[in-house]
């Protein structure tokens, strides 16, 4: 078990310490405590760049996955049987398929279509690699909830988008909040799938990739990791909440 | 949840009366959800399933104008790709084989030896680890692994060895440990879940039947847990396979994937139809893995 999470953090937290070390080489010893190297990022055009669109493409990516995540996790929970299992099939595959091959295929099918990779061709492919796990985690949360509640609502008088922001939203808060922080997360740190549609735009796996292939300013880039550890950290911390909170929305995850 | 009203219509006293209504609003639902279906599926099909068929007949259309099944042949009959081929089974086997020795114990403490209260934040650490982009898990072995790294220095400073290893990083064995520790959680998590369907008692009834160690994995863990292994398999094997940032940022000259033949024909070579039918290569070899997985699965426990 020690060994397992050695391998885990010990890369992480050698990364984050080289990041306030003072030295410009990745190497023993210490020669002293510094800040200059996030000076150096927030100094960086391309990196801030690469960080606003990172930003943007996530907060796109994210909406974008839980609104349509959300309703076509209820349309197949509640579509008959066999029409709502051959559309959950075509949701599945794409979580099978390598993201090295949809990423491929985007940039031959933007290629063709004659669309520049930008953050528009970005969001699309994040979107179709991220949306259909928030599908099945919310399609497996509401098919354990009774349709005659929703039934009821109807007889009452409600109206179907009344139905679904009324009775089916307020059951499924926390599975939301976990499928946006689930889309946020792997949305910044996507390389596969973005690395070949982003075109002349990077995100900020995409500048550190290129910044590593040409063993340009690794401490820049260690800054930046640690940037990036950062907000994956602040997530991280508002799933523990939500676990403590309510652990069966978080245990289906797992 | 609050709400436990049953899904069987009452049976009640006037039967003309209630059903009615209650099976129109059903409908209703129903019929709801299927105006809904299509709503992704406006998403996935022109984004997804559209571009994955491009990709398959891309190779047909050869830019030199030459005979429509070149693309795919030059694949299948080159040496140096099917070489590729072969080393990416083999860095991804040692991986993968590396994780479930790693793994498999992991899942197995933190279901039986972790205590309860303790086994959510220890999972929660492992989806921390998996949650952290590719990139900078990849990168962050620069500062352990690199001439003046951390081990070497220790190596050193201890006196294991006088001069720096070189074969730390860039090398075969530095993709295997990035590719191990990276997907550790993938195959944890996965195997603990299938692990959690067996009983405290099923193990101390084997322990009290005199199963030893051996016994107890052979005879009931392993089949108790195979579901996970085989789950741990589809959500790590394919993707290893067809990892391509791994190599081009640790790996050496003999540790090079089909992805990484993948993104050179593209972006370095310009070779488009080369490299579409190698993608398509792989996406066929990925699929017919799953198909494999699942079908073991269901062979093994018929669901």
């Amino acid at each position: 078990m020690l060994l397992c999470m050695a391998l885990l953090f010990a890369p992480l937290v050698s990364l984050v310490m080289f990041a306030f070390n003072s030295s410009d080489t990745l190497g023993l010893p210490f020669e002293g405590f510094t800040t200059s190297w996030f000076t150096a990022l927030f100094d960086d055009r391309e990196a801030m760049e690469a960080l606003r669109t990172t930003l943007i493409v996530a907060a796109i990516v994210t909406a974008v996955s839980v609104v349509l995540g959300l309703v076509s996790g209820y349309a197949i929970a509640r579509a008959p049987a066999r029409l709502g299992g051959v559309v959950l099939a075509l949701h599945a595959v794409p979580l099978v398929v390598p993201w090295l091959v949809i990423g491929v295929s985007g940039l031959l099918f933007f290629q063709w279509v004659g669309v520049q990779g930008s953050v528009l061709t970005i969001v699309l492919m994040q979107t179709v690699v991220t949306f259909p796990l928030v599908t099945l985690v919310l399609y497996s949360g509401l098919v354990g909830l009774e349709p005659a509640v929703e039934e009821a609502g109807l007889d009452l008088g409600s109206s179907q988008v009344g139905v679904l922001l009324r009775l089916v939203l307020p059951q499924l808060v926390t599975p939301l909040i976990t499928s946006a922080v689930f889309a946020f997360i792997s949305s910044i740190g996507n390389f596969v799938v973005t690395f070949f549609v982003s075109g002349y735009s990077a995100t900020l796996p995409i500048w550190g990739y290129s910044e590593l292939r040409h063993a340009e300013n690794l401490p820049v880039v260690n800054a930046a990791s640690t940037l990036m550890l950062a907000l994956n950290l602040v997530f991280f911390f508002v799933v523990v909440y939500l676990s403590r909170r309510d652990k069966d929305a978080v245990s289906a995850w797992l | 949840m609050a709400v436990t009203l049953t899904t069987k219509p009452v049976e009640d006293v006037s039967p003309s009366g209630r059903r009615g209504p209650a099976r129109a609003s059903r409908s209703r639902v129903q019929r709801a959800a299927v105006w809904a279906l299509p709503l992704s599926l406006l998403v996935l099909i022109p984004f997804f399933y559209a571009p994955l068929a491009g990709l398959l007949v891309r190779p047909l259309q050869p830019d030199d104008g030459g005979s429509a099944f070149s693309a795919y042949e030059r694949v299948l009959t080159t040496g140096h790709l099917l070489k590729t081929v072969g080393q990416s089974f083999e860095i991804a086997g040692l991986s993968f084989g590396l994780m479930l020795l790693l793994g498999y114990p992991l899942a197995y403490l933190i279901r039986f030896r972790v205590p309860p209260q303790w086994r959510l934040p220890v999972l929660m650490l492992l989806v921390l680890a998996g949650s952290i982009s590719d990139i900078v898990r990849i990168y962050s072995w620069y500062a352990l692994l690199g001439t003046n790294g951390i081990i070497n220095k220790l190596f050193m400073g201890v006196g294991i060895t006088d001069a720096p290893i070189d074969g730390l990083l860039f090398s075969r064995f530095s993709v295997v440990l990035v590719l191990t520790a990276g997907w550790l959680p993938y195959v944890v998590i996965p195997i603990y879940s299938s692990m959690r369907s067996i009983d405290q008692s099923v193990i101390e009834a084997s322990r009290d039947l005199y199963a030893g160690r051996f016994a107890l994995f052979r005879s009931v863990l392993l089949p108790m847990s195979a579901p996970g292994i085989l789950g741990a398999f589809i959500i790590v094997f394919v993707p290893v396979l067809s990892d391509f940032a791994t190599p081009a940022l640790v790996g050496g000259p003999s540790s090079l994937m089909v992805g990484n033949f993948v993104s050179d024909q593209l972006l370095q070579v310009g070779d488009w139809p080369t490299a579409a039918a190698a993608a398509s290569l792989l996406l066929v070899v990925s699929l017919l893995l799953v198909a494999a997985a699942q079908w073991a699965t269901r062979r093994l426990y018929g669901r």
